[in-house]
């Protein structure tokens, strides 16, 4: 060793320095990644959610441009984005009750389970919006403990504090590769979204596309005779068949040890709580489901799913709306995903059973116009 | 599992720890072994036994070639170990090239009837290890190297997981001896192998994948864009293949460089070439030594007449075009290269006769030589030769006054496409004038370099494109 430090000390300093062996800058280079990652991490959950979940963000901004608090607000996930056409909803509601001034808004979001719907309402009651009544979404797969939202949910808002509860959830989905690359990884995980709104601030992004989740656009026209032709249940094409079974194998993965208990049953009873403290009404609507969806759930699953609806209706003073068999199996592209027409059906349906009856008493005349009481 | 994915970096991690915590050289190379197979099988378990079915041919034929003395019967294992190595590289890469074109020439000729394929795989990597099985046998046969007694030595040879699927074509006199020798962990090589591997990720997953960007969507319908989106698309493919293959390469490099393994520099800013000669030993240097050696050479190479290099030269490079693919894009890009190689040669011989001064300058050459190549490319990239005329063409059209109209390239994405090409040319002249850059970094401590290493890490894990495309070369 003292030949080596001999023969060091006659070298110049710089020289001395940079030849000296070791993994010291290695260990430097995986500290300041690591140090950045998180660093920016917590940047991005405390200070740029819309990095995160941008859809969520988008929304909350086309909410606050609406002319007013809407009296309807739609929870969801990419089941009900497909199907819910807000201004389908507000035109039949104004034609069934004589209203003109019901506002319907579409707060559905890609990918949400209950306990993404509740950060997402927590969120716009944060905004000052309160809704008269809020229709949520609900089914066999939203009930369960864990699913496929439960990964997702680490990345779109998911925060360090929320990661002891979460944890176990994640881990039931083989989601510890999320957590990780959420945690330690930021900046990787969302570049897209990072080198979009940069983009974007330096106005090289084109003019977002016109606002789709109000109802101030037109319906789309379509006759009762239209209406029945396009709804009828038909004999189904080979490629038809094919769409509406596409995805039930993944149903089997999701339901096993089916309890509908845990994160997401938590999560909805603490939205029908605070809805319940705050005199909004609630609609749970069941979500459509192809033919080939609804088969895989045995007997024991739909059982348990309609106690817990019960339980639910009871205990929180809710209605519940079965809309699982609304829709022929020719408008959907997998077993749980619809297609155009299918949001006029949908919209007609929700409209008719839950939303107008419970508008009617809300309106009253004034000086000859149907409006709503405050 | 592509060098750019998670699930390689923790192969990569679990390989490389294991490999330096064995205390016994013959343990690493087992280890190294199992972990290359491993990576092989990765992408379809049942292929190994083709490799290793090829890589024992060579082995028990070289073996066979050393115990004989008669110059026929090495000759004969010679040939059958060269024909049996082609006859897999043939089967699993042409067969359906050669029954497509033989039933259009029956379609042309007048008999209808089904059209036959054969439902083949193509084994990943089979080019480059077959090129280096033959390299193997011919340098035995020659006396250049001993045959390898040890199989696992040899199977690492062929195996060894950094250079196995897309080169660099190794040579077995460069790198048998290098699996003999007994490694020792050098943190000084550990740091040339970790910025070897992020300059080539750099290039491959931020800079080639960026470039695909811009000019896949040309490519796919050249008939759809203008003039200016036709040239931009055909420069941007050029720079698109070098980052993808040299950043491949640069991984591969110091993934090898990390287990104590020196690879050869596969590529030496083949843009900045004054000539297609030049380009070829700067452009997939292994490759293009590799067709010198074994190709061109033993063909006769320059040594005959004027006429017989130049046809010596045309086959080579025919040959090489087919290496690529079995296609006739691939076959016309090689014939272009061939063609411009030969015109060079007679060129450069005929001036040098009659104008001995004259040069032309520099740049303009560089320029000129860029122009070829890059046209060659767009044969290259191409899906059929029509496709290629039509974007060389609209391409061109300028040049007649007459540029062709249709769907531009919008303004961000010609912005994208010009940073990223001054990227390339940046990176090209870095290449050349290394030790400018390299002299100062190292007048920095492991600190101060540790840091700055870390923060490139970031920077890389922001820019890399989102939808991530495969590596190019990987397809050969």
């Amino acid at each position: 060793m003292k030949h080596l430090m001999e023969r060091d000390a006659k070298k110049p300093i710089s020289r001395r320095v940079s030849s000296r062996p070791g993994p010291r800058l290695f260990v430097w280079a995986v500290v300041t990644f690591f140090a950045v990652q998180i660093i920016a991490g917590l940047v991005l959950d405390y200070a740029l959610p819309q990095i995160t979940w941008p859809q969520l963000y988008d929304m909350l901004d086309q909410l606050r441009a609406q002319p007013r608090t809407p009296d309807v607000i739609i929870l969801g996930s990419s089941r009900f984005e497909c199907i819910v056409d807000a201004a389908e909803i507000a035109g039949e509601v104004r034609t069934l009750t004589g209203t003109s001034d019901i506002r319907v808004f579409n707060a559905t979001l890609s990918g949400s389970d209950h306990v993404a719907m509740e950060h997402t309402f927590q969120k716009i009651l944060a905004q000052g919006v309160e809704p008269r009544m809020l229709v949520i979404e609900i089914s066999y797969l939203t009930l369960v403990p864990t699913n496929y939202s439960t990964r997702v949910n680490v990345h779109h808002f998911q925060t360090w504090a929320d990661l002891p509860s979460t944890l176990p959830d994640v881990i039931h989905v083989n989601g510890l590769n999320k957590v990780a690359l959420s945690r330690f990884a930021p900046l990787y995980l969302h570049r897209y979204e990072i080198l979009k709104q940069t983009r974007g601030a330096l106005g090289l992004l084109p003019a977002p596309p016109e606002s789709t989740r109000g109802c101030d656009r037109e319906r789309t026209p379509m006759s009762d005779r239209e209406f029945a032709e396009a709804f009828q249940r038909r004999p189904l094409t080979k490629d038809e068949a094919r769409a509406a079974a596409l995805g039930c194998d993944a149903i089997g993965r999701e339901i096993r040890d089916y309890a509908p208990t845990g994160s997401n049953r938590k999560a909805l009873e603490r939205i029908l709580t605070d809805c319940r403290g705050r005199g909004i009404g609630v609609f749970l609507v069941g979500a459509p489901l192809s033919s080939s969806g609804r088969d895989q759930f045995p007997e024991s699953v739909k059982r348990q799913y309609a106690q817990t609806i019960r339980e639910l209706e009871a205990d929180f003073d809710v209605k519940y709306f079965n809309l699982d068999a609304c829709l022929p199996d020719h408008l959907f592209r997998d077993f749980h995903h619809a297609v155009p027409p299918s949001h006029i059906c949908f919209g007609r349906l929700v409209a008719r059973q839950a939303l107008a009856p419970a508008w009617r008493p809300m309106v009253r005349t004034v000086e000859g116009q149907t409006v709503s009481r405050p | 599992m592509s060098f750019v994915s998670m699930q390689f970096a923790g192969f990569f991690a679990v390989a490389l720890l294991v490999y330096w915590a064995l205390p016994w050289h013959r343990g690493r190379m087992l280890w190294l072994l199992a972990a290359s197979a491993f990576f092989y099988m990765s992408w379809n378990p049942w292929l190994i036994t083709l490799i290793v079915l090829s890589a024992s041919i060579d082995y028990i034929s070289a073996l066979a070639l050393e115990r004989t003395t008669s110059p026929r019967g090495r000759r004969a294992l010679l040939v059958v170990s060269i024909v049996l190595n082609l006859g897999l590289l043939t089967y699993f890469k042409y067969v359906n090239f050669f029954l497509d074109n033989l039933n259009a020439l029956g379609n042309w000729v007048g008999f209808t009837g089904e059209r036959r394929v054969l439902e083949v795989v193509l084994p990943l990597g089979i080019s480059f290890y077959t090129f280096e099985t033959i390299s193997y046998i011919v340098d035995v046969y020659r006396g250049r190297v001993r045959a390898e007694r040890n199989p696992l030595h040899y199977a690492l040879f062929i195996l060894f997981f950094p250079h196995l699927i897309a080169g660099p074509i190794v040579r077995p006199g460069d790198f048998l001896p290098q699996i003999r020798r007994r490694k020792r962990l050098q943190w000084s090589r550990m740091e040339v192998a970790l910025r070897l591997f992020l300059v080539g990720f750099f290039k491959k997953a931020v800079l080639g994948d960026h470039l695909a960007s811009v000019a896949d969507p040309v490519f796919a319908a050249p008939a759809s864009y203008d003039s200016l989106a036709c040239l931009i698309a055909a420069v941007a493919y050029t720079g698109q293949i070098y980052c993808d293959f040299s950043g491949y390469s640069d991984m591969a490099i110091g993934l090898a460089h990390a287990f104590g393994f020196k690879l050869h520099r596969n590529f030496d800013s083949p843009y900045l070439s004054a000539d297609v000669s030049e380009f070829w030993k700067r452009w997939h240097i292994s490759l293009s030594s590799w067709l010198r050696d074994y190709l061109y050479i033993p063909m006769g190479g320059s040594r005959g007449s004027p006429a017989a290099t130049h046809r010596n030269l045309l086959a080579t490079m025919l040959i090489g075009g087919l290496w690529h693919g079995a296609s006739w894009t691939f076959i016309a890009w090689g014939a272009l290269h061939g063609t411009a190689l030969v015109l060079h040669r007679a060129f450069s011989e005929h001036t040098r006769r009659r104008w001995p001064n004259l040069r032309l300058p520099r740049p303009i050459a560089v320029c000129l030589t860029f122009a070829t190549v890059c046209a060659a490319f767009v044969l290259f990239r191409s899906v059929n030769i029509g496709d290629a005329a039509a974007l060389l063409g609209r391409a061109a059209a300028p040049l007649i006054g007459m540029p062709a109209a249709g769907t531009p390239l919008s303004t961000p994405v010609i912005v994208l496409a010009v940073m990223l090409l001054a990227a390339v040319l940046v990176e090209q002249c870095a290449g050349v004038h290394w030790k400018a850059f390299a002299v100062p970094a190292s007048r920095l401590g492991p600190a101060a370099r540790g840091v700055a290493v870390g923060l490139a890490v970031v920077l890389l894990a922001l820019l890399v494109a989102e939808d991530g495309k495969s590596f190019i070369y990987f397809q050969f």
